[in-house]
């Protein structure tokens, strides 16, 4: 996750190679490459790095449980939207979560974004419609495995393999 | 003066005035939903976003559009300036889903809330809310509070607009409520329940756009619809003493400030018609008004319909056709 935790994750062949195969370098423009569908920012140019071991879920609830407690509460869409995000990716982490609570996550992140005052609902919702849209395998592997979900993580993940 | 086009209709304002306030010019449904801005109250908008609107051109000088929705009350026009509001697709989803986020944490309990019949979020949910709701968790709960001995305060209820905390700033010399916390636990809160003691503090009521303040003196007596309201006036020594008299039969329920359509408090000879405590909670005898005549409630919710003034909105339909 280049540039904080607001902006959108990337998973490992993204962040090495462009979708268009050429070298990413860490700069501003090159990791713009691509837009949000392949691309992301450097933001602040803090970086975090997880293995493959890591859930994504979790790291993903994590960051809305911040955003949803630094939320000023002055604006309606930010408010209640990282509140919302952040109950509902809480079920999903802990096996209590329904397919359809992944396109639920997508649309409110979607009537978040450029919705409120500040740009903190932006941020908010990045990092959210970032890991489902290139992790969205191992949202579903929480929703059909929900007794396994709340003892492992999801492990090996296919990011090896270029994405499409 | 500025040239601005709202959805089609060409319109000449001041420099400086906002989006809405042009909207409101033109009138009818042209005109954006606001349920923070208050145009007597200086600061105030900005928080709902209910008003979003699309400018499609920034101005005349630079007409590309704006990448975002803006939030009409606090946007100034421009020359030259586009706007798109009932007229795009765009800001009615946008909208639907501000109401989706304003009606997740409400309790909706319409049928014992006294602000029915005249809530600003029931009329936003008519015209913009889904029938059901994707919200599973449990709603934040807070429990009723009184403040002071006739005003209570529903926090459950509240949107978080800020109006209450505007007027409470602007029109008594000591403040001691206002928003604690933030994100999804703000709440409206005097601290440690003090009481507002001043003689104006009950206008948080009449701001108030849902029914999180409310009339403890009118408390469950009756149905705004019930009601007929009637212009009133009175020899008072704090304010203007020009009301709206709540009637049933002989008696009167209630006293308001006169709001005109979008629901704020109206100006009388230039000055805005706030009205005193003792005015809205104590004249309850009929003998200490002199009632002018009914009083017009121009707003498209339940209280029309049981309107024996005719609207001309209404009229202005009737002979156009549309
Ligand atoms: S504030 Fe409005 S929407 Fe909420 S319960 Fe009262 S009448 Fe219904
Ligand atoms: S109590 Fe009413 S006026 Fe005050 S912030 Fe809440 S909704 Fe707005
Ligand atoms: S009225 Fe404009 S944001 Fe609330």
């Amino acid at each position: 996750m280049p540039g904080g935790s607001s902006v959108p994750i990337l998973p490992a062949n993204l962040i090495t190679k462009t979708a268009e195969g050429t070298d990413r370098l860490m700069t501003y423009e090159s990791l713009a490459e691509g837009g949000f569908a392949s691309g992301s920012m450097l933001g602040s140019g803090g970086f975090i790095v997880f293995d493959e071991d890591q859930c994504i879920v979790r790291n993903t609830w994590n960051f809305a449980r911040f955003y949803a407690h630094e939320s000023c509460g002055q604006c309606s869409p930010c408010r209640e939207g990282t509140g919302w995000m952040e109950k509902v990716l809480r079920r999903l982490e802990h096996g209590q979560g329904h397919m359809h609570d992944i396109d639920l996550l997508a649309e409110i992140n979607k009537k978040i974004e450029g919705n409120t005052i500040c740009p903190l609902g932006d941020a908010a919702a990045w990092p959210v419609a970032a890991a489902i849209r290139h992790f969205r395998e191992e949202f579903e592997w929480h929703v059909t495995h929900p007794d396994e979900a709340v003892k492992r993580n999801f492990g090996i993940a296919s990011n090896h393999m270029p994405l499409v | 003066m500025v040239k601005v086009i709202i959805d089609d209709i060409e319109v000449e304002v001041e420099p400086g005035t906002t989006i809405l306030n042009a909207a409101r010019k033109i009138g009818g449904d042209v005109v954006p939903p606001a349920m923070c801005y208050y145009s007597k109250l200086q600061g105030s908008g900005g928080k709902c976003r209910t008003c979003l609107v699309e400018v499609a051109a920034g101005s005349a000088a630079d007409p590309r559009p704006m990448p975002k929705l803006v939030a009409s009350c606090s946007t100034p026009v421009m020359d030259g300036m586009v706007v798109k509001n009932k007229t795009s697709e765009r800001v009615y989803d946008n909208r639907a889903a501000v109401t989706e986020f304003l009606l997740i944490n409400h309790p909706l309990d319409c049928p014992i809330c006294d602000q029915a019949g005249e809530c600003h979020l029931q009329d936003l949910g008519f015209e913009h809310g889904k029938e059901g709701t994707r919200y599973e968790e449990k709603r934040r709960t807070f429990d009723p509070i009184d403040i002071g001995d006739k005003i209570k305060l529903h926090m459950n209820r509240c949107i978080l607009c800020y109006r209450c905390v505007y007027t409470a700033n602007q029109l008594t010399d000591q403040r001691v409520h206002g928003v604690m916390h933030r994100g999804d636990h703000a709440e409206i809160s005097t601290y440690i329940e003090k009481a507002i003691d001043n003689d104006f503090s009950g206008n948080v009521i009449d701001v108030c756009p849902v029914g999180a303040l409310t009339d403890k003196t009118f408390r469950f007596k009756s149905r705004v619809w019930f009601l007929k309201p009637m212009e009133a006036s009175c020899e008072c020594t704090k304010c203007a003493g020009k009301a709206v008299v709540w009637m049933f039969g002989d008696e009167i329920y209630r006293v308001t400030g006169r709001k005109d359509k979008y629901g704020e408090i109206e100006d009388i000879d230039g000055k805005t018609a706030w009205i005193c405590n003792e005015c809205r909670f104590d004249k309850k005898d009929k003998t200490k008004w002199k009632i002018e005549g009914p009083r017009v409630i121009n707003r498209h919710s339940v209280i029309a319909q049981n309107q024996y003034v005719v609207d001309e909105r209404l009229e202005t339909k009737k002979l156009t056709g549309k």
